[in-house]
């Protein structure tokens, strides 16, 4: 991955990111995250007061969302930067599928932004893994591409052989809750535990729909001994009863 | 948790420019700087260590300061290198070795570049390798070349015998350096050749890269050649294969005039009609993007080295691959980093192509494109209604846009301003864009079915006559062009960085850039006005080189300019190519006095086009006996200009600038007339140019007669003397010599068939010990005086004083 990346930063050279990844037109100076101004303002950032587990928007401060209320999440707290809208939805197609690794630069650094802002202490950055089989047809793990940005900014080592997806589950989108929890059951195993034990973790993801898949990614990290388990996550999509609230 | 910013955080920047500015500054500050070569690895290695070893934050400093240093080494080594064959230089040796370059066949004559293997000169064999170039006529002077000549192909392997020369640096002030154009190409020495002193020895392998191209080169040339046949047929070769040379000299003149002389190199346009139609195909096809991609990557490159990789195209065709990779990768380019790139590309493997005009013109053209393309055509669509035509509009807006960088250069190289070829290219562009993709799908047609080829080459021909017909249409409009004067190096600097203020890529911290624009301009014209002041106020004459012939110009301390004669052969137009450009180069567009000393060829057809282009406040004469074309075509120019004439006549005295004044010493009416002898050269002015205690006598053509009637004239002696008649035996006399009794003589004089300058003269001279400067062996001889001061400062061109 980090190789990818060094690929990635030598093609600036040639190709250098001075266009918005959103409409193309030429970025202001500083704008170090490849958004322009005109974007960045119609961003569908989420905002404060969020949920004190899920981070999604939440009536008030420090307060669960009712969602949350109802699931226990197995990680101990999540943020995501984003609410995944239509604009969020293609930017991370592009990320995913047409091979925009740069765009992790974009999320990573808004990322790190939210990371410096609420000041957890982990150890090591956990990327949520793909199957050997999916990594192999899409050629890189868009998580570990964010982990790895996150990573060189934060200086905390981002572990990649730590967690992996045993099994080559069916994909999430279009399942409910309860269908995505079952999808998932027992697809991820701990290869080290001794690595996790006792340790902060920060799990790394690109979108937080349900949470299934880091809860998932939780349970075994907590099985194997982890202290806490923070969440980020590039997006998150909100569920109607938030949307409605927060749209009131 | 605390962020860090990566170092390899570089968004929003072009890093390859900075690489690029400070290589191409190496490359420029160390031209000819005579520093040695291992004080610069020192300085390198001095910054490589410390530089790494303290923080890693100002890696990219480092780089850009070894990388400046970097430029500096390429430069140094290859201003140190000198002529491998210079103990060769001079004399008769044959030379084996292998042919270099695309030979260049013109109906008269072929050049080439032959790498030596091996040298033989007497008894000698030296196995150096070298470049040479080779000019080869036909056996007779002025004929054809034999009918079984043998085609000469890259790769070829030849002998050849003759006389090896070492190419001349500048002739005259600021004119073309031959032998640093050719030293940019690692050649040093020429070769000029009958063609019986050619033997083809084998042909070269054919398995070779360069040979392939050159292969395919030249069937595309004969398939151009069958179907499109005359003027479009070669103007076709040259934009397609790149073999300029093939037109005609005033072809190039009215493209160059009327700003197309981009079309005639290939280049950007070129290359993206030609990308445009692969394009075409591809979809045409179906081929898939991959294999598109190689097969443009591929078609691309080759087309690049088959047309001699000349900056221009390989420019080209880097931004194209470039444009091209970049959607593969879903990456898109950068038109300004993408030139950037393609720069430092070029100039890491030819760094001398930094002093090239066509690789400064190329990237200042793509460069000002980039910048001022998109707001000219933004600022168009104010015109109300769509009034202007979208693709119409983007053609202006490049044209314009393209103007802006070229202007300049245009102006200090070809002293040309050309307001017409905004129009121009707007009529051409489009036909051009037909054209190249005509004549690109005609090469493989032709291959495979030349009949077919044959009737497609019937629109094409038509397309290729309608842009010739045009460049000569639009050349000759009112006010299509104007002759300027070179601007100065520190002038085009200023009006880059105004043009670089303005635009939108401006440095961050210029926040007003119509401020800024105003700073720049005070601080360039109070620095003017400061140098101005400061400029040594002296009289300076040059004679320059314009072969056999007189000439020479003269500039009072208070810049009074003044020409006396302008020289002329037949068969060279020594006004448009010598005088012209020395004047406009050196600043000069007005002239306060034209001299003409009498009316022969040699010394008055140069001045034609002077008086036709520039300005003139008087013409001086003294009206000739005997009439000659080239004198009434004289006469007729200085009529049209409505140019007042003054009839000079022995005993008057003319004030030209401070401190400054002319005599007349000849002709006296009734003396000319006795001395007349049927022979215009008698009447030739004689003139003593007095400027303190400095003074030279201006002969014109006098012979003995005369100069036995002045030797008993002259009042004064004159420092300098222009020794009459190009140093003919028939002028120079003793008696004459002793009465102006000069320091120094220049002799005008060049490559000629009646023994000028003759030996018993040279003699003469020698034994009245006075120094001799020579047109033929030194180029222009440049004399300055400052009041003063007891002796002239002389400078040479050529700076060897036999």
């Amino acid at each position: 991955m980090q190789l990818r990346l060094l690929l990635d930063a030598a093609l600036d050279f040639i190709y250098p990111r001075i266009y918005c990844v959103c409409c193309g037109e030429r970025l202001e100076k500083r704008a170090v995250h490849g958004i322009c101004d005109n974007c960045c303002e119609a961003m569908p950032f989420i905002h404060d007061p969020r949920c004190h587990v899920c981070g999604k928007p939440a009536p008030e401060e420090s307060e669960t969302c009712p969602e949350c209320r109802y699931h226990n999440h197995e990680y101990d707290r999540a943020l995501a930067v984003f609410e995944y809208s239509a604009t969020i939805r293609e930017l991370i197609h592009r990320f995913k599928y047409n091979k925009e690794y740069t765009l992790s630069r974009t999320f990573g650094y808004f990322m790190t932004e939210l990371l410096m802002e609420c000041g957890w202490t982990a150890d090591m950055i956990i990327p949520v893994p793909l199957h050997k089989n999916r990594l192999k047809s899409r050629g890189f793990n868009q998580s570990a591409l964010l982990g790895d940005y996150l990573s060189q900014r934060i200086n905390i080592p981002c572990e990649e052989d730590i967690l992996i997806r045993s099994i080559d589950t069916k994909t999430q989108t279009g399942f409910h809750r309860q269908d995505r929890l079952k999808n998932l059951k027992n697809a991820f195993t701990v290869i080290c535990p001794e690595k996790v034990e006792g340790r902060n973790i920060l799990l790394v993801d690109d979108v937080h729909t349900t949470g299934a898949t880091v809860d998932s990614c939780s349970k075994e990290l907590r099985r194997a001994g982890a202290g806490n388990i923070y969440v980020i996550t590039a997006a998150a999509v909100l569920s109607d009863l938030a949307t409605g609230r927060r749209r009131q | 948790m605390r962020g860090k910013e990566g170092n390899w955080e570089i968004w929003v920047k072009r890093p390859v420019l900075w690489l690029l500015a400070f290589y191409a500054g190496g490359l420029i500050l160390f031209y000819r700087l005579p520093i040695r070569l291992l004080y610069i690895w020192i300085a390198m290695a001095a910054v490589f260590i410390t530089g790494f070893l303290i923080n890693r934050r100002v890696l990219f400093p480092v780089l850009l300061i070894l990388v400046f240093l970097f430029g500096g080494l390429r430069s140094t080594i290859f201003y140190q290198r000198g002529n491998p064959l210079k103990a060769f230089t001079g004399q008769s040796i044959i030379l084996q070795g292998t042919v270099r370059s695309q030979p260049q066949t013109e109906p008269d004559r072929i050049i080439l570049v032959l790498e030596t293997n091996e040298i033989t000169a007497g008894e000698n064999h030296c196995p150096i390798k070298a470049k040479v170039k080779v000019i080869i006529y036909p056996n007779e002077y002025g004929g054809d070349f034999s009918e079984n000549r043998i085609e000469l192909r890259t790769g070829d392997f030849l002998q050849v015998s003759g006389m090896l020369k070492e190419p001349s640096g500048p002739r005259n002030p600021k004119g073309f350096d031959y032998k640093s154009y050719l030293a940019r190409r690692n050649i040093y020495s020429t070769l000029t050749v009958k063609e019986s002193d050619v033997r083809f020895l084998r042909e070269g392998s054919s398995l070779s890269l360069n040979r392939i191209l050159a292969g395919l080169r030249d069937k595309s040339a004969e398939i151009i050649e069958t179907a499109v046949r005359g003027q479009e047929g070669q103007f076709l070769k040259a934009i397609l294969l790149g073999q300029r040379w093939l037109i005609e000299p005033d072809v190039i003149d009215d493209f160059t005039k009327t700003g197309l002389a981009h079309i005639l190199a290939i280049s950007g346009l070129h290359i993206g009609f030609l990308v445009l139609l692969l394009s075409r195909l591809q979809s045409l096809f179906k081929l898939n993007r991959k294999t598109a991609l190689l097969f443009q990557i591929l078609i691309l490159t080759a087309y690049a080295l088959m047309t001699g990789a000349s900056p221009s195209v390989t420019r080209a065709v880097i931004m194209a691959l470039i444009h091209l990779f970049g959607k593969a990768m879903e990456r898109r380019s950068d038109i300004i980093n993408s030139a950037g790139v393609a720069a430092f590309l070029i100039l890491l493997f030819r760094p001398m192509d930094i002093m090239e005009v066509s690789f400064q013109l190329s990237f200042l053209a793509v460069v000002s494109i980039g910048l001022f393309e998109e707001p000219v055509r933004k600022g168009m669509d104010f015109f109300p209604g769509k009034l202007i035509p979208k693709k119409i509009a983007s053609i202006i807006a490049a044209t314009l846009a393209a103007q802006a960088g070229v202007l300049p250069l245009a102006a200090y190289y070809f002293n040309l301003i050309s307001p017409v070829s905004v129009l121009a290219n707007l009529l051409v562009v489009p036909v051009l864009g037909i054209v190249t993709a005509g004549g690109f799908l005609l090469l493989p047609l032709g291959a495979v079915l030349p009949s077919l080829a044959a009737v497609m080459a019937v629109p094409l021909r038509s397309l290729c006559r309608l842009i010739l017909h045009a460049a000569e249409f639009a050349s000759n409009l009112p006010l299509a062009y104007f002759r300027v004067v070179s601007p100065s190096v520190v002038t085009i600097i200023f009006i880059f960085l105004i043009l670089w203020v303005i635009s939108r890529e401006r440095p961050a911290f210029i926040r007003h850039p119509s401020l800024a624009c105003m700073v720049l301009i005070i601080v360039f014209l109070s620095g003017r006005l400061i140098l101005g002041l400061a400029a040594p106020r002296e009289l300076k004459v040059v004679f320059l080189d314009v072969g056999q012939g007189d000439c020479c110009f003269i500039q009072t301390p208070d810049k009074k300019n003044i020409l006396i004669d302008g020289g002329g052969q037949a068969g060279t137009n020594i006004g448009e190519n010598v005088l012209l450009p020395f004047l406009l180069k050196n600043g000069i567009s007005s002239l306060d006095l034209i001299i003409m000393s009498h009316n022969h060829e040699d010394h008055i057809s140069g001045l034609i086009p002077v008086i036709k282009q520039l300005k003139a406040k008087a013409f001086m004469q003294y009206p000739p006996v005997a009439d000659n074309p080239v004198y009434i075509e004289l006469k007729n120019a200085v009529k049209g200009k409505g140019i007042p004439i003054v009839t000079a006549e022995a005993g008057q005295t003319f004030r030209i600038g401070e401190n400054t004044v002319l005599h007349v010493l000849y002709p006296e009416p009734d003396a000319a007339q006795a001395l007349y002898d049927n022979n215009e050269n008698n009447l030739s002015l004689v003139l003593l140019l007095e400027y303190g205690n400095a003074s030279i006598l201006f002969t014109g053509d006098i012979e003995k007669g005369v100069e036995y009637y002045l030797a008993g004239r002259m009042e004064k002696d004159a420092y300098v003397l222009k020794v009459p008649h190009h140093g003919s035996n028939t002028s120079s006399t003793d008696v004459f010599l002793k009465a102006v009794s000069p320091r120094a003589a220049v002799i005008q004089c060049g490559i000629n068939s009646f023994g000028h300058p003759a030996e018993q003269v040279l003699e003469r001279l020698a034994d009245h010990s006075i120094t001799v400067y020579r047109n033929d062996l030194q180029g222009a001889v440049v004399m300055y005086y400052r009041e003063g001061q007891t002796r002239w400062r002389v400078e040479t061109m050529l700076g060897n004083n036999e």
